[in-house]
């Protein structure tokens, strides 16, 4: 496909790259783990702190490194809230089921539950984004909690009454309202997709999968990495930049399988190697290309620093960014 | 000098800056188009370090010059650091940035170091409070639990017969003792938590004197008294503890060699035991005067029935015998003991095997 330039704009192509080290990394989380230990867990969001801080200056764009601004404090402060707001969800449910109203407790605890996860998937990419900068410029999230929480409900609950079936159309509806709420700076993030495709592509990469006994799956990972990266844009003012991924099936299988060969021969100790070799693996195989001007992204998003949901989605064990 | 990359935070422009280190600030100049550099003068104070390696670092600054600094260069990394931690201290952190994996495998024998004494010293030493403060009666209903599950048959004349004998000496257990034989061509003996001790017929056929048989619940009665199984089932449990805090934290392949490491650590426990039971027993016996050779005799015994399988010592449960008679011979050595003659067990003894003389 041709890309249309303006009279203003040349086409340039950042490079996107994670220049960590397996070494270093390793060393930060085995520290980690030995403080968090010695301290019975309550060093946790400081770890956190410090891994993130290594990851995002160790990932490069356009020979800029991005920073992250997250302090243990803040994500410490988040966690006693998100404990709180469990605990008082457990602690109801509990009451209720003494008291012997079985009805109101399952409903409650499912309620809360439900509301928690995308409460948690918001907070977190508010403060995710706003801790995010790129040469001193934060990125930031613009989506509504409430907004989002009924987007969320109404997803949910289709998937749930067509027997999943609407899962793949759910998934391109809410990565559609992050990835557009998502800013860098006076940029702008796009996410155009379509539901019926990702459907489509899911459907044969399930059946290609169970026909060949599972080998298919890295293949129908590449094309799940695919969708997600060739899909998104940045926009800025009246210029774009599309990515592209160039990972394929047969690359994803390589980085898998040995990636399961250093964790079963280590016993897990080459979890800091996998990772690494992972994150270098997904970044330097996503092109970007288009007529944006970097350096003339602006500083338009404010500070947040709440990360409660932040924390009560590492509570609730989601993975979101 | 130093060649670093300035932003003011106010558009993602690079602008090259010149910097100098001072000894609590630094100082550098951006140039401006058609006029003098600008200079900032940053004190050490009012900024935040972010250090990316040992090459790598960054600077923010969001008081009234807000900007980052970033520099790409080791020897700036170097001395600023060396100026700035007059001022503030340096993390371990910056100690792993810098040195990598080194300092990640000391913290990992570290780790190791500290999961090892928790796993040998303190748990067994939790689980060991935990038993002494448990009433005795748990064991006795562990031990009638045990009992009841097993359900074997016994031989109720012999039965008869070894209380008798096992009335003629006197226990220093809290436990009122039950004594039973079970028909069973086993050569073997063992005892339940709460006093419930079992003779099968193939160990008893085997036994030539009363010093022996006598040897036998000796040791068989000294694991009840020291309460060996309700000290295994607590060690077992706190290792279960860490073993599901092991699995929970790390990956499915360090827990199934936790798990591995742990059961044959536990045979180790339960060659203590025996080793504590050996000597104890030898202990009840020198104190109703009964001969202590009587355990080295057993032994013996036992020794001939297991020269058919050699296993090495760190897959046994038992001592090897061989180590048995040596430190059983010892403790006779250090405690000599005076022996009655105890005609009344001799008969009792002389019974039982006749029950079995055909």
């Amino acid at each position: 496909m041709e890309q249309q330039y303006g009279p203003t704009g040349t086409a340039s192509r950042p490079a996107l790259t994670y220049n960590g080290d397996g070494g270093t990394y390793f060393g930060i989380l085995i520290l980690n783990a030995l403080l968090t230990a010695v301290t019975f867990g309550f060093y946790y969001p400081w770890a956190k702190a410090k891994k993130l801080q290594y990851i995002y200056s160790s990932t490069e764009l356009d020979g800029s490194r991005f920073a992250w601004h997250g302090t243990g404090k803040e994500m410490f402060k988040g966690f006693l809230k998100a404990v709180g707001v469990i605990a008082a969800l457990y602690i109801s449910f509990f009451l209720l089921m003494k008291a012997r109203m079985i009805v109101p407790a399952f409903i409650i605890y499912f309620v809360g539950i439900i509301a928690a996860i995308p409460f948690a998937i918001h907070g977190s990419n508010r403060y995710h984004w706003s801790r995010t900068t790129w040469r001193g410029i934060r990125f930031g999230y613009r989506g509504q909690r409430n907004e989002f929480i009924l987007l969320f409900i109404k997803e949910m609950f289709l998937t749930l009454i067509s027997f999943g079936i609407y899962g793949s159309w759910a998934t391109v509806n809410l990565r559609t309202y992050i990835f557009n709420n998502i800013r860098f700076g006076s940029g702008e993030f796009r996410y155009e997709a379509d539901g019926g495709d990702y459907f489509m592509m899911n459907l044969k990469g399930y059946f290609l999968s169970a026909l060949t006994l599972g080998i298919y799956s890295f293949w129908w990972q590449a094309d799940m990495y695919r969708f997600m990266v060739d899909h998104t844009y940045l926009q800025h003012e009246d210029k774009r930049f599309s990515l592209r991924s160039t990972a394929t099936g047969g690359e994803f299988a390589g980085l898998l399988i040995v990636n399961a060969l250093l964790t079963i021969f280590t016993f897990g100790i080459g979890y800091a190697w996998v990772q690494t070799r992972t994150l270098s693996f997904l970044m330097s195989h996503v092109e970007i290309e288009g007529n944006v001007d970097l350096s003339q992204l602006s500083q338009t998003e404010e500070e947040y620093r709440n990360a409660m949901g932040e924390d009560m989605a590492d509570l609730l064990d989601l993975s979101i960014i | 000098m130093f060649k670093g990359t300035f932003y003011d935070h106010k558009v993602a422009v690079a602008i090259p800056a010149t910097i100098r280190i001072f000894d609590e600030s630094l100082q550098f100049e951006t140039p401006v188009e058609g006029m003098p550099p600008r200079r900032h003068h940053w004190l050490f104070s009012e900024i935040n370090v972010d250090m990316a390696d040992k090459r790598f670092i960054r600077l923010v600054n969001q008081a009234d010059d807000a900007g980052t600094l970033e520099v790409n260069d080791a020897a700036f990394v170097d001395m600023f650091l060396e100026k700035y931690k007059r001022i503030r201290s340096v993390g371990l952190d910056r100690l792993v940035l810098r040195n990598g994996v080194k300092v990640g495998l000391a913290a990992l024998l570290v780790i190791i170091g500290l999961a090892a004494l928790a796993h040998f010293v303190v748990l067994p030493w939790c689980a060991d409070r935990v038993v002494d403060r448990l009433p005795r009666s748990f064991d006795k209903e562990l031990g009638e639990t045990a009992m009841q599950s097993m359900d074997e048959s016994r031989d109720v004349n012999a039965s008869a017969l070894l209380t008798k004998f096992g009335a003629q000496m006197h226990w220093d257990s809290p436990d009122s003792l039950k004594f039973f034989v079970v028909p069973s061509n086993i050569e073997n003996a063992y005892a339940l938590p709460g006093g419930y001790v079992f003779v099968y017929t193939g160990l008893l056929k085997k036994l030539n004197k009363k010093e022996e048989l006598a040897a036998l619940l000796s040791h068989e009665v000294a694991h009840v008294s020291c309460r060996h199984s309700v000290r295994k089932l607590c060690r077992d449990m706190s290792s279960s503890v860490l073993l599901t805090l092991v699995l929970t934290n790390s990956s499915q392949a360090a827990s199934v060699f936790y798990s591995n490491a742990n059961a044959l650590y536990n045979l180790t426990y339960s060659r203590q035991y025996e080793q504590q039971a050996d000597i104890v027993g030898m202990e009840t016996l020198r104190k109703n005067h009964i001969d202590q050779h009587g355990m080295v005799e057993l032994m013996e015994v036992l020794q001939k029935l297991s020269e058919k399988v050699d296993m090495p010592e760190f897959i046994s449960t038992h001592p090897l015998t061989k180590n048995r008679i040596n430190y059983a011979k010892e403790t006779i050595k250090k405690n000599p003991g005076t022996v009655d003659s105890h005609e009344q067990m001799d008969v009792i003894f002389a019974q039982l095997k006749a029950l079995y003389k055909k």
